[in-house]
């Protein structure tokens, strides 16, 4: 079905929304486009498009066939992805205690499917503080103008320069005269302090000018700072960004940046945030990800699981293209984007409780997709049932799991580095990053490994780690994903 | 509740990595083979070594079936130039093709990484890679890291563990 008429996109919320936030967000749009309301967003268009899609999904019964008929397929229709699911057990021992039961999706185009890559709409949002002057903005620029040169001419670009105040320095547009766009990189100069949610809400009006159901639109912001006061309206606009479909990534330069505001800011609109040590790498990054959001397939993946009363969900990671640990609520889980070229992998730990032996249904999972390229909702459904057996079975699992959990278990401690500080826990930081630093020679990442060891003496000497150590192992283990 | 042998951590049964120290739980700690007494290997003069062809044409590989005798657990390989049997070990990256572990592959003295099975223009080979226990074909021990030709139906023992090896 088209997304183009997709109510849940009109009224900007999930398809999983309760009632009561579609009721909110109706409420919160009909008000800034209601013909009368005297601001400039007035739309009689607008209006009638909201009040069509709220008369659908205010109404449970009406939403509930609405919900039906948009995930289903014509019978023509071939699907477009495709997945495998494995547990890390098939038949489980019969116990009278809890136990784990790790589950792998590896969700994955059909093979033999291409499909054309879209036109990008495109906003770089550069950081111009003070800190940012010399090599970092001049790295910055050469890259802005390699990125020009690249775009085809039917991708849309636009550029925000940002301090206390932010500066449209190219509205968007379609890369027909690239000497302009030339021009206006060579005028950004650098001075003032860094308000992030200056420069986000100028990039992302820029982005929505040209934003539609048939572009991949997607804002990337550089900086070199922290942000102050502005994190929670910042968290705010990425999400509405999110449900529309517009997505934003971070650069994130040198050690001074705030990387949880930033990792959780484009967490709400399916983007990566990337940490830079030396401005020499930010070309090769910045490049990289406009290169990502021409390889995109399938966009706003989420999973739902409908558990067993004897199953709980203890955690969820996604495992490529890099480590993440994905919040969950009411067993619904967003995935983000799904590239072409790399299979999305996602792990899942549960906790099945005491069950009689015999076959038992530990859980149902469904996959909700959307290839924008088709203009396609794409679902998938998967059945989880296991063997529980009186005897004892063995601890072999399945390799793709022992794979995927012996890098995620050095992720995972290097998470707990960062808890044990923050509860002022020193020595066990240290110990953690000392067993880090030995798991890490294990598997050949002897800088990585060496890093650790450097903060662990940091720790026992003054109970604190380094910003440049905390970023480099957190960025470098979650990169540990993708290796191999 | 299963305990950590490193750390001493407790964890759900069916976890596989410690929390605490990252070491595979299932590995049961020690990592190390140890050496079996002389008397539990087979007594034999060496395996004559007839050489491997040198010349790489291409050839296509065949899917293996191996049989391991003692449990009767069939694996499936699907064609591969190389196949490693061993132990499975996380922590240290060797992930064998055929993993051992569950047949007591510790306690029957099978290395981490014991032999591989080796196909090249058509032919299949086997080949000692430096196991604590040694690798015996048809009951001759093999010099490691040499590749002796394999017939269909051979067994190839690692450590007391025996493995009968078919292919298409």
């Amino acid at each position: 079905m088209s997304l183009e008429s997709d109510l849940y996109a009109i009224l900007g919320v999930s398809p999983l929304a309760t009632q009561e936030e579609i009721k909110r967000a109706h409420r919160a749009l009909a008000r800034r486009f209601h013909p009368d309301s005297g601001t400039d967003e007035a739309s009689a268009e607008r209006f009638r498009e909201i009040e069509e899609a709220y008369r659908v999904l205010g109404d449970p019964l009406r939403r509930r066939a609405y919900d039906k008929r948009r995930t289903e397929r014509g019978p023509d229709d071939q699907p477009l992805l495709t997945w495998s699911i494995v547990a890390s057990r098939d038949r489980l021992p019969a116990l009278d205690e809890e136990q784990t039961l790790y589950v792998l999706a590896e969700i994955r185009p059909v093979a033999g499917i291409t499909i054309q890559r879209l036109p990008l709409n495109l906003c770089l949002v550069i950081d111009c503080s003070t800190s940012m002057d010399g090599e970092r903005l001049n790295y910055v620029k050469a890259v802005a103008h390699q990125i020009i040169d690249d775009l085809e001419e039917r991708d849309a670009l636009s550029l925000v320069a940002f301090n206390d105040r932010a500066e449209v320095l190219m509205p968007s547009q379609k890369m027909e005269d690239r000497g302009r766009a030339h021009a206006r990189v060579t005028s950004i100069w650098a001075g003032g302090g860094t308000e992030i949610l200056q420069g986000l809400t100028a990039g992302l009006e820029q982005v929505r000018r040209l934003h539609h159901a048939e572009v991949i639109s997607h804002l990337i912001l550089l900086t070199d700072g922290r942000t102050y006061g502005d994190e929670e309206q910042c968290i705010a606009e990425a999400r509405r960004a999110g449900l529309e479909r517009i997505g934003i990534s971070a650069v994130g330069i040198g050690e001074d940046w705030n990387d949880a505001f930033l990792d959780n800011m484009v967490h709400q609109a399916d983007g990566v945030a990337v940490y830079v040590a030396h401005p020499q790498q930010i070309r090769n990054v910045l490049l990289e990800q406009v290169r990502r959001l021409g390889t995109i397939f399938a966009q706003q993946l989420r999973l739902n699981l409908r558990l067993s009363d004897r199953v709980r969900l203890e955690s969820v990671f996604r495992a490529t293209p890099h480590f993440e640990r994905l919040p969950f609520r009411q067993e619904s889980v967003s995935l983000g984007m799904l590239q072409s070229g790399i299979p999305l992998q996602v792990l899942l730990e549960l906790v099945v409780a005491p069950l009689t032996p015999g076959r038992h249904r530990l859980a149902q999972f469904e996959l909700l997709a959307e290839v924008p390229a088709v203009q396609r909702q794409e679902r998938l459904i998967a059945d989880l049932a296991s063997h529980v057996v009186a005897g004892p079975v063995p601890d072999t699992a399945a390799a793709p799991i022992i794979n995927v959990l012996s890098r995620l278990s050095i992720f995972r401690m290097q998470e707990q580095v960062w808890n044990a500080l923050e509860r002022g826990e020193p020595e066990k930081a240290q110990q953690r990053l000392e067993q880090i630093a030995t798991r890490l020679l294990d598997v050949g990442e002897t800088e990585l490994a060496h890093m650790a060891l450097l903060e662990a003496g940091r720790v026992a000497r003054s109970g604190v780690v380094s910003e440049k150590g905390h970023k480099t192992l957190k960025y470098g283990t979650r990169s540990l994903g993708f290796k191999r | 509740m299963i305990e950590c042998p490193s750390c001493g951590k407790k964890h759900r049964p069916g976890t596989l990595f410690c929390s605490e120290c990252g070491v595979y739980l299932p590995s049961g700690g020690a990592l190390r083979t140890s050496p079996l007494a002389t008397n539990e290997l087979p007594k034999s003069r060496a395996a004559t070594w007839e050489g491997m062809p040198q010349e790489e044409h291409e050839a296509e590989t065949h899917p293996l079936l191996l049989k391991i005798m003692d449990t009767g657990r069939e694996v499936h390989i699907p064609s591969s130039p190389e196949v490693l049997i061993g132990r499975l070990d996380a922590a240290h990256g060797i992930f064998p093709d055929v993993d051992l572990t569950a047949e007591g592959g510790l306690a029957m003295g099978v290395s981490r990484r014991q032999a591989k099975i080796v196909q090249r223009g058509g032919e299949l080979f086997v080949e000692d890679v430096g196991s604590a226990n040694g690798t015996f074909l048809n009951g001759q021990r093999l010099t490691p890291y040499l590749p002796y030709p394999l017939s269909k139906g051979d067994i190839i023992q690692a450590g007391r563990l025996r493995v009968q090896v078919f292919w298409e």
